[in-house]
């Protein structure tokens, strides 16, 4: 994992279960993401990036008004909690692509995308990735200029590269993901290709690219679509992944308002990817 | 065949905002799972509710594969929501903070009756003003009898 990566703050309460439930709520609102109900204990789980010291004020001050204890705060490190899963992944073969970790050897005849995840979204495993690698050939023109939004392992940026694109620039707000892409494009034999650490402001100045790829969400979609539009360039094309098969109306709504056509929608189950052209 | 579990996983996660961070993290990686599968799946199963806090059970397989249950906000939480208050009071026997409404109380029964144990939606109804009064609201509005 990247050093630069926060780790997990990590406070332990105790008090009576109603109590307990209304310090979830009210540390919900002081930033904490998650929580576990242990038996005698709630942790509650905060983003060492978020943590300020205005922040342990309140939290002193809202565990006695609540009426629970703190008994314990520590931290865990940034880690790479999901390598039991990347240790045992398999090759994935899509569009002419064979997407296969550095442990497996690239197959002939197919396009290697050699990528080691380290907790990076991209392995070609889930439909959103493999909707986009299935239809990039398509898309990508020698020497075109891609943008690739939420880039995670650097997967997509990377077949870009492999099909002719030149300047290809990426993004992810995952603090780990930039580290791995890079990893991954050098393991690829693939310089040249921008990966920033953070959202779409970290592009904003960047000349309009002839295709914008995002997998993301809808709702993250939705949020970017007017910078996503307004960095692909005139007749260039949006693709956006990650879309949940009820979604699609409402992303064409998005992207009509946005003056892009849909020219496309592919369907893997319960996923879908949507092809646009700019006006 | 039905597929063999491995075990259940039950977080507190906000909507929307699920990453491989703790709890999220071990909880699943130690069990071999795929972590950012699940975030995108979570992620965008709860993006209309971006930010609230969820419950979420997540059934493991044998297999590494999971799925997973989202449930009903916790009643503070949403009594939180309903009463637009910034914060619970001092002293909730003293000092209140806020007001929700009995339909509040009613409408979110509703949304927890399977958590509650309450055999109507005016018991649970109840069970719901108890808490918002624990927390400092005041409760409007008669129960209808």
């Amino acid at each position: 994992m990247a050093e630069s990566a926060p780790g997990t703050l990590i406070f332990s309460f105790t008090g009576p279960a109603d109590r307990r439930d209304w310090l979830v709520a009210e540390l919900g609102e002081l930033g904490f993401g998650a929580f576990d109900h242990q038996p005698d204990r709630l942790e509650g789980f905060i983003d060492e990036s978020l943590w300020t010291s205005d922040l342990r004020v309140k939290l002193k001050e809202l565990v006695s008004r609540v009426g629970c204890r703190l008994v314990d705060e520590r931290r865990a490190a940034p880690e790479n909690w999901n390598a039991t899963w990347e240790a045992g992944i398999e090759p994935v073969e899509v569009g002419g692509f064979y997407v296969h970790p550095p442990w497996h050897s690239p197959r002939a005849g197919a396009v290697s995308l050699c990528i080691e995840p380290k907790m990076s979204f991209g392995t070609a495993h889930h439909e959103t990735t493999r909707l986009i690698l299935s239809i990039l050939d398509g898309l990508v023109e020698p020497g075109s200029s891609v943008l690739d939004a939420g880039t995670g392992t650097g997967v997509l940026a990377l077949a870009a590269r492999k099909l002719g694109a030149d300047r290809i620039v990426g993004f992810d707000i995952d603090p780990w993901s930039q580290e791995n892409a890079l990893e991954n494009l050098a393991r690829n034999q693939e310089g040249g290709i921008s990966i920033r650490a953070g959202g779409i402001e970290t592009v904003k100045d960047e000349p309009p690219f002839d295709l914008v790829i995002a997998n993301i969400n809808r709702a993250v979609l939705l949020e970017m679509l007017p910078d996503l539009v307004r960095l692909c360039a005139p007749g260039g094309r949006v693709v956006l992944s990650g879309i949940l098969r009820p979604d699609e109306a409402q992303m064409r709504e998005a992207l009509a308002r946005e003056e892009c056509t849909c020219l496309e929608v592919i369907v893997e189950g319960e996923w879908i990817a949507v092809v646009a052209a700019r006006a | 065949m039905a597929k063999k579990i491995d075990g259940y996983i039950k977080l507190q996660i906000k909507a929307g905002q699920a990453n491989p961070a703790p709890p999220i993290g071990p909880a699943l990686g130690q069990k071999g799972v795929n972590i950012m599968e699940f975030c995108k799946q979570f992620n965008a199963a709860t993006q209309d509710r971006m930010g609230l806090i969820l419950p979420v059970v997540i059934t493991v397989f044998a297999d590494k594969s999971f799925n997973f249950i989202v449930k009903s906000p916790p009643a503070a939480v949403l009594l939180k929501k309903a009463a637009k208050i910034e914060k619970g009071a001092g002293d909730p026997l003293r000092d209140k903070v806020g007001t929700v409404s009995w339909d509040q109380c009613r409408d979110i029964a509703e949304q927890k009756m399977e958590d509650l144990n309450a055999n109507t939606i005016d018991q649970g109804a109840h069970m719901i003003a108890g808490t918002a009064r624990s927390m400092g609201l005041k409760v409007s509005g008669k129960p209808v009898a």
